[in-house]
């Protein structure tokens, strides 16, 4: 061996093991105490809903809603880094594990909320007609877990006529609008498109420009509330317990009121809303104490009708009204006596406007 | 405002139409105006892990706030009550409200843990649908005009003017709106404690950079100790169990230049030096 190549070898050397000293003394100082899975420590807490309204089930797959069916807290309690979380869900056979989310790192003392948006599987879900129950399950995983880990939670499904006005407990509603604090999954009772409900609006809006005529709007209203009047469609009266809000109650799509030929006040404005939307009228339902009133906005001048729906059934409103209207029980008549029960109500600050079309666009859509 | 409409003579159904129109906008107008309006300023700060401190103050009219603050002393839980689930399950932690006299504001304060996500080290504040109006540094401020049915007041129609504020960790860095995401985005370092890919893999790599330490070492220590030799000029017989003699290399002449019969610096045989004169190597007794 040459001086020259000697000395370039020695330097060489020199410099590796000057470098790998310094590597080996920064990996063996490093802070904290290598990755160890054992040493993890996860506080994971599944939270679902308890009931789920079927006939809004569409809305909880949207995940910019903030209808998830059930959310995870998960925080990292100990001084050890979890690498790799992941994360899904199964909400009994209505659904496969969702496709899961994952969280590369989650550090001492941080907290992930996740949250579960499924799709729920709408042949199975259409089949549901009472309250059922259904078996959430979480699992998760991460770095250096030998299996996944599994929770379970029980949660309710509704029936597809069911609807539950409020989910705040009884003794936490102070204000009317608490009552109803539910109110925008009335939205998805509201079918437009629905093929009876569909062919039963044409027969009202025939020969009519009811997306740019205010006359031809409201003419096209009041045919509707005859029409539903030809038809036979009777009222029936809610129970009292209808309006408590705690337990589910039994609301009819619109189809089934035009089949059924009755339907309760709700019924009635959720069947005449539809109707009105289907030929191209801007509709809401308003929910005043202990009852619901379908209106129109005319499309030039933006002006808000309201009709009395309960009074298609002549009989009952001679029966039970009949100093306040006409043998005829026309639908003027009807016009005047809903708006002023409206305007009431707005005196009074009791009343809760759906707007559907605003709410099918934020997702909660109408499943049939 | 609701309309009503009656079948009267054309004349008089027209003007009675105008002078209703007429008479229930203006009504409408001054319904309008008569909404309740709330004023909200909803900050929230952000920790290193992404938790946020949230104070949030609303500010009513004089007459809504004192309607308020009587249905709140007759109900104590008139104010939390829509925060309870949350508080309950751990998603919010120190929950308080405060009602202020002086600015007739509801004030709430809570913490809400994850309020950031951690993407390896890019944090983000989901929930952004409009662009920031403002954004000094880690500070991002974003305006909102929303009407709502009632959340946890007493009024079914108002309308609420939100101002939101976000302030991130002072360590972070390269903050940014990500209109895509919706999100504000920030770089957020490990805490000191921790060296990412050397902590993470702290036995793999100290064992690995230990060896190979003591390797270079023995390395040099064994370079170093050797002596450094000068290469023989030519080696012409082979050594027992070498190479054959039909493959050794021809054996070297004297260099150009040297006289004939004079011995060479070294011996041919084994390298040894050789003192001038000699003939046979005084180390290994070649004949040269």
């Amino acid at each position: 061996m040459s001086k020259q190549l000697k000395l370039v070898l020695v330097v060489l050397l020199a410099v590796l093991t000057a470098a790998s000293g310094v590597l080996f003394l920064v990996a063996a100082t490093a802070g904290g105490t290598a990755y160890d899975p054992a040493k993890v420590r996860l506080d994971v807490k599944l939270i679902t809903r308890e009931e789920i309204v079927t006939a809004a089930f569409k809305t909880y797959g949207d995940d910019t809603q903030d209808m998830w069916v059930a959310k995870t807290l998960i925080r990292n309690t100990g001084k050890m880094p979890v690498y790799d979380f992941k994360i899904s869900y199964k909400v009994g056979d209505l659904t496969d594990w969702t496709s899961g989310e994952e969280y590369p790192e989650i550090r001492p003392q941080q907290t992930v909320r996740d949250y579960c948006w499924p799709n729920l599987d709408e042949e199975r879900i259409k089949a549901i007609t009472t309250k059922t129950p259904v078996e959430l399950v979480m699992k998760y995983e991460y770095r250096g877990l030998s299996k996944p880990v599994q929770d379970f939670q029980k949660l309710f499904l509704l029936g597809r006529n069911d609807f539950v006005f409020s989910s705040l407990p009884e003794k936490d509603r102070l204000t009317f609008a608490d009552d109803f604090d539910n109110y925008r999954f009335i939205a998805a009772f509201i079918t437009p498109n629905e093929n009876t409900t569909k062919s039963f609006a044409n027969t009202i809006g025939g020969g009519l420009e009811t997306r740019a005529s205010d006359e031809d709007a409201l003419e096209a209203f009041q045919r509707c509330f005859d029409a539903l009047r030809a038809q036979g469609v009777k009222y029936i009266m809610e129970p009292e317990a209808f309006w408590a809000g705690s337990a589910a109650q039994y609301v009819q799509y619109p189809s089934e009121t035009i089949e059924r030929k009755s339907g309760t006040c709700l019924d009635l404005a959720v069947a005449m809303s539809a109707l009105m939307e289907a030929i191209g009228v801007k509709s809401y339902v308003a929910l005043i104490p202990g009852h619901a009133i379908p209106l129109v906005t005319l499309p030039e001048s933006g002006d808000l009708y309201a009709i009395e729906s309960t009074f298609i059934d002549k009989d009952y409103a001679l029966d039970k009204h009949g100093d306040a209207v006409s043998p005829e029980v026309s639908s003027d008549e009807c016009i005047s006596i809903a708006s002023d029960e409206i305007s009431q109500a707005q005196d009074d600050g009791q009343i809760v406007m759906i707007d559907p079309g605003y709410w099918w666009k934020a997702g909660v859509m109408p499943a049939w | 405002m609701v309309r009503t409409k009656k079948k009267l003579g054309i004349g008089v159904a027209i003007s009675l139409f105008l002078l209703a129109t007429l008479l229930l906008a203006g009504a409408g107008l001054a319904r309008e105006a008569e909404k309740p309006t709330i004023n909200e300023v909803y900050k929230v700060t952000i920790n290193e892990v992404g938790d946020g401190r949230i104070v949030d103050t609303m500010k009513y009219g004089k007459d809504d706030y004192a309607a308020i603050k009587k249905v709140e002393k007759k109900n104590r839980g008139f104010l939390t009550r829509r925060f309870k689930t949350d508080d309950n399950t751990g998603e919010l932690i120190d929950f308080k409200t405060d009602l202020d006299d002086s600015s007739h504001s509801v004030v709430i304060n809570y913490d809400k843990p994850g309020f950031a996500y951690n993407n390896k080290g890019v944090f983000a504040v989901y929930g952004m649908t409009e662009k920031p109006k403002d954004n000094k540094g880690k500070t991002f401020t974003f305006e909102e005009k929303s009407t709502i049915n009632s959340e946890f007041t007493l009024f079914t129609d108002q309308v609420i003017l939100t101002k939101t504020i976000i302030e991130l960790p002072e360590a972070a860095s390269n903050p940014r709106y990500d209109a895509e995401e919706k999100a504000i985005l920030y770089d957020m370092p490990p805490a000191a404690t921790q060296l990412g890919f050397f902590n993470e893999n702290k036995c793999l790599l100290s064992v690995v950079f230990g060896l190979l330490t003591l390797a270079f070492a023995g390395a040099l220590a064994f370079v170093a100790r050797r002596k450094p030799t000068v290469a023989p000029e030519a080696v012409g017989t082979p050594v027992t169990g070498g190479p054959s003699l039909a493959a050794a290399p021809p054996p070297v002449q004297p260099e150009a230049g040297a006289p004939a019969g004079e011995t060479p610096g070294f011996c041919r045989k084994c390298g040894a030096p050789m003192a001038e004169g000699k003939t046979f190597c005084t180390k290994c007794g070649a004949h040269v």
